[in-house]
């Protein structure tokens, strides 16, 4: 069976795509972000394996993205870190082994908190976004684009993913940091996920 | 003349799920079957295969997702100049060679190419020899050109650094073209 195949999430395209236009008509995230947002609709909701399909499926779009069609190649590789690096340049898809992926859940308050001690952020989308070295983000901003993004912050469900499975991470875990958070709104029926792999 | 895109995508991973390497290899590796095959014509049309791979993915990200990835796009296609080309053959024994003199370059540039093209790469001889078994079971029939990298711009950055390269190999027993391109993008 090919990943994805069994069940029908749906890539929203459309709305993936105007994303960073609405952004910016809102003012908010106006400088570059090194997130990638990409959205499904997902009406067989399965809990955790849902959120784990969407993950699978949030690197076919990232393909698609860099190479024209959606593909995701599957391996048993278990260190990804000696691939090439700078993908979209030599044309290869990414990878994945579904074998090493864990997640665990986050809680909406400390998934959008801001809190920071000694430079360690609670959340780490906050960090992410507000503490890249090169480019942060004014806070208000961050709480301004939130509310736009997840109008029902209670009623989310999210799961941080770990960031070994595929070399989409690459770069990031060589860098800023690598993450993927997979965010179910149960009456809309639509995951969010977001990735990182942030560099320079 | 067909581009293996199974073979041709998946190569980097395929290399790896062998313990080769594949971070920071300046080289580039393409598969084509080609069934009518033409000798000097179909050396020659693979070599261009190259540049117009390398076209292609130039179209891409797509340039409606964000503002920044619409400037990369701009950059223009790359040209080539057929009249320009020249070849030589190859034996195997050369084009695979790993010897060298000391304080003398390599025989083959090939071996220049995967040893010396990339100070960050980490294959060593053993990732070498493991590698072009893998990629070329059967040495003895192949059919090895070096070409000259003057016909086509997609080679300016590598010819003002440490070189560019490019090889068209082809396997008549399998019908199958491998291109080998080296130089650092």
């Amino acid at each position: 069976m090919r990943l994805g195949e069994k069940y029908n999430m749906e890539f929203l395209l459309q709305e993936t795509e105007v994303l960073s236009q609405k952004l910016e008509e809102k003012a908010l995230f106006i400088r570059r972000l090194n997130l990638d947002f990409v959205y499904f609709k997902e009406k067989n909701y399965r809990n955790v394996e849902s959120h784990k399909q969407a993950a699978i499926e949030f690197i076919k779009v990232m393909n698609k993205k860099s190479l024209g069609y959606s593909c995701v190649h599957s391996t048993e590789l278990h260190c990804f870190d000696d691939l090439p690096i700078f993908i979209k340049s030599l044309a290869y898809p990414y990878a994945v082994n579904p074998e090493l992926m864990y997640a665990k859940s986050v809680l909406p308050p400390a998934f959008f908190s801001t809190k920071c001690e000694n430079g360690k952020y609670e959340s780490s989308y906050a960090y992410s976004i507000l503490s890249q070295i090169y480019k942060p983000q004014r806070e208000e901003i961050f709480l301004k684009a939130n509310e736009y993004l997840f109008p029902m912050q209670e009623n989310l469900i999210i799961y941080q993913w770990n960031n070994d499975w595929s070399n989409y991470f690459s770069i990031g875990r060589e860098e800023y940091g690598a993450y993927l958070w997979t965010i179910y709104e149960r009456e809309t029926e639509k995951f969010t996920v977001i990735g990182a792999s942030m560099r320079y | 003349m067909k581009l293996l895109d199974e073979e041709t995508y998946r190569f980097p991973l395929t290399m790896m799920e062998n313990n080769i390497p594949m971070k920071n290899i300046p080289i580039l590796f393409l598969f084509f079957h080609e069934k009518d095959y033409e000798e000097d014509s179909s050396h020659q049309q693979v070599a261009i295969q190259l540049v117009k791979f390398a076209n292609q993915k130039k179209r891409y990200p797509m340039i409606t997702w964000n503002k920044q990835e619409h400037l990369d796009n701009r950059i223009q296609e790359y040209t080539i100049n057929p009249t320009r080309m020249t070849a030589r053959r190859l034996s195997h024994e050369v084009f695979f060679s790993i010897y060298r003199e000391p304080k003398r370059p390599f025989i083959s540039n090939y071996a220049y190419a995967f040893f010396q093209m990339s100070s960050n790469y980490l294959g060593k001889v053993d990732h070498f020899i493991q590698m072009n078994d893998i990629l070329f079971p059967d040495k003895e029939q192949l059919i090895i050109y070096e070409w000259n990298n003057t016909w086509s711009d997609y080679f300016h950055y590598g010819r003002q650094h440490r070189g560019a390269f490019i090889w068209t190999i082809y396997d008549p027993k399998r019908n199958k073209f491998t291109v080998i391109n080296a130089s650092i993008l």
